[in-house]
């Protein structure tokens, strides 16, 4: 393993072995991430928080010239989503096929409706959520949904039914570490 | 769908003379003839909501002003509104743009069903005013009933049911034989806003035409209300000229099957185009593509000759004489030419022939090519038999079906 190539997920994240991930990514503790995501992070390292959910298809690509891309806590990336955004904070639901932007960001409670767009120029403020095929966007009052039993349910019921990344990551390491 | 099957590049040609495709066109086997939606009658046999699929009579319609009671619109952005509950209260959320009720400062309510919505704060005057002129009415045809003969006593079964009113209207009319004239005031005229009105008054969210549409009585300073979901109406159609009903649906919404069909489709050849056309090129021959398929339930006998002239493509090929079995009996060898003995068709298949016709395109046809086809079919009469199969025939009756023509337009860009 090179150094550029350092994928870090903790004990309790649950990454599916069909995940894609490519570069330094580090994944914090009590993450779900489902089969056939991709974390491109050959241009620059991806930081991922505590408690995010990333759905079937999506893609996380670090598009800056060695910029670190950083997620919060408690996101949920739809399936089929893609995300370049520099930074995206906490407890934001990013829908179905939506799209962030190379170098956009987004702050905090904001959510991106199905097939949206959030521009590279623009820079989302707290609650704002993006909606219409004309990407309209308001500040709303109504906090999003982001409950702890999906995500509790998919750490649990995800194992069951899936290779984990983790584990044949661990193996490898273990006999790259005996070799040495 | 009819974009996948190419139905809309052929025009059939209805009895009252309109153009239209295959799917849009039924049939009546008692007049025996095509019909469209123009020279057919519709008529509203369901209301439902088109969201929880709840039915409602005539009468309970027009009480609900013709709108669901339980479903929501976002008024943002035309989603469904789904209920969140909290202390036992529910309030309505958008989950596609997080527009939820509380936002229109609306308390939350202990269910779902009627949310308030704007009503017209002249309800209660148009109220006296659309009376006041029912009165007038009234006054004003009095005279003319009393010449006709007509007495209120002319009303039958038909209006009992009171499926459009009626006896409301009745009843009205018997209450109202002295009516009683009160002008209605007239409606004070109010100052018209001026535009620095409006521009104050104005909250910062601009609205869509369609978020005005969808609630045209909010006025701008005012925030947007849940929308409740319109009703729709199921349609059966009736032939106009016999009056009999050509198409029915099974009771119940949820169903999809029919109860009486009698679509074109189990009558008429179905012809498609079997591949694009080529470049057209002047004075170059194209070849055109066609597959004609029997689905009736009968042989039938169907003449295809192309037209020319009229703004039409010039077509070289001569007409020809199918002899299509029917669907049924598709596994009987077809009769007829085959396909290596003639140029025209391309193969035969149960039901099913394709045809190559050669069209020779001129500068005018470049524009819009369209090729004009006339096709003369006929039944060998099992068709008559089963329409008539209430009665019983005498064996001279079984005659064959009679023959029936029509054009064809097929675009051929
Ligand atoms: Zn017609
Ligand atoms: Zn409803
Ligand atoms: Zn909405
Ligand atoms: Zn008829």
């Amino acid at each position: 393993m090179t150094e550029t190539s350092t994928v870090s997920i903790a004990s309790s994240a649950i990454v599916c072995v069909e995940a894609d991930i490519k570069g330094e990514v580090i994944i914090k503790e009590g993450c779900v991430v489902h089969p056939f995501v991709v974390f491109d992070a050959t241009k620059g390292p991806i930081y991922v928080g505590e408690n995010n959910i990333f759905e079937e298809y999506a893609v996380i690509r670090n598009n800056s010239d060695g910029q670190p891309m950083i997620i919060g806590d408690w996101n949920i990336f739809q399936v089929h989503s893609k995300s370049s955004a520099k930074y995206v904070g906490s407890r934001n639901v990013i829908g179905v096929h939506a799209v962030l932007e190379d170098g956009c960001s987004v702050s905090d409670d904001c959510s991106v409706g199905a097939k949206c767009t959030v521009f590279s120029h623009q820079n989302l403020e707290p609650s704002v959520s993006v909606y219409a095929a004309t990407n309209l966007s308001r500040t709303t009052k109504t906090p999003n949904m982001t409950s702890p039993h999906q995500i509790e349910f998919l750490r649990k019921i995800l194992p069951s039914y899936h290779h984990l990344y983790g584990k044949k990551k661990a193996v490898a390491t273990a006999s790259a570490s005996a070799a040495q | 769908m009819s974009e996948l099957l190419q139905y809309s590049r052929i025009k059939y040609e209805c009895t009252c003379g309109k153009f239209r495709t295959l799917p849009d066109l039924v049939f009546c086997r008692y007049c025996f003839k095509i019909k469209c939606d123009d020279c057919s009658l519709g008529e509203v046999d369901n209301i439902f909501c088109p969201r929880c699929l709840e039915p409602s009579s005539v009468p309970e319609a027009r009480l609900k002003k013709h709108k669901c009671a339980s479903c929501n619109d976002c008024p943002k952005c035309a989603n469904v509104l789904s209920a969140r509950t909290e202390n036992d209260n529910v309030y309505l959320v958008c989950q596609y743009c997080r527009w939820s009720s509380r936002e229109a400062n609306q308390e939350d309510q202990e269910n779902t069903k009627s949310w308030p919505t704007k009503e017209n704060p002249l309800v209660n005057q148009l109220g006296e005013v659309t009376a006041y002129m029912k009165r007038l009415e009234l006054i004003e045809n009095a005279p003319k009933d009393l010449k006709k003969g007509k007495s209120g006593k002319a009303w039958t079964a038909f209006h009992l049911k009171d499926k459009f009113g009626f006896q409301q209207m009745v009843d009205k009319r018997k209450k109202a034989l002295a009516p009683e004239m009160n002008p209605v005031d007239a409606h004070a005229p109010t100052e018209a806003p001026t535009l620095e009105d409006e521009i104050k008054e104005r909250t910062d969210d601009l609205r869509t035409l369609d978020q005005i549409i969808m609630q045209p009585l909010i006025n701008i300073s005012e925030p947007l209300l849940p929308v409740q979901v319109p009703l729709a109406g199921r349609v059966q159609v009736r032939c106009d000229e016999c009056e009999r009903t050509l198409i029915k649906r099974d009771f119940g919404v949820t169903t999809f099957k029919f109860k009486i069909s009698s679509f074109a489709r189990q009558f008429v050849p179905d012809i498609r185009m079997s591949r694009p056309v080529d470049d057209l090129k002047v004075g170059e021959t194209s070849h055109v593509f066609l597959s004609i398929t029997n689905l009736s339930s009968s042989a039938m006998d169907l003449t295809i000759a192309p037209q020319s002239g009229n703004g039409f493509i010039q077509c070289s090929s001569d007409p020809i004489q199918l002899l299509l079995p029917s669907s049924r009996a598709s596994d009987t060898a077809a009769p007829g030419v085959h396909a290596d003995q003639s140029d025209v068709i391309v193969f035969r298949q149960h039901n099913r022939v394709g045809l190559r016709l050669d069209v020779i395109p001129t500068e005018m046809d470049l524009s819009s090519p369209c090729l004009n086809l006339l096709i003369t079919y006929c039944q060998d009469g099992s068709f008559r038999l089963s329409s008539a199969s209430d009665k019983i025939l005498k064996p001279e009756e079984t005659c064959p079906d009679p023959i029936l023509s029509a054009n064809l337009k097929v675009d051929l860009r």
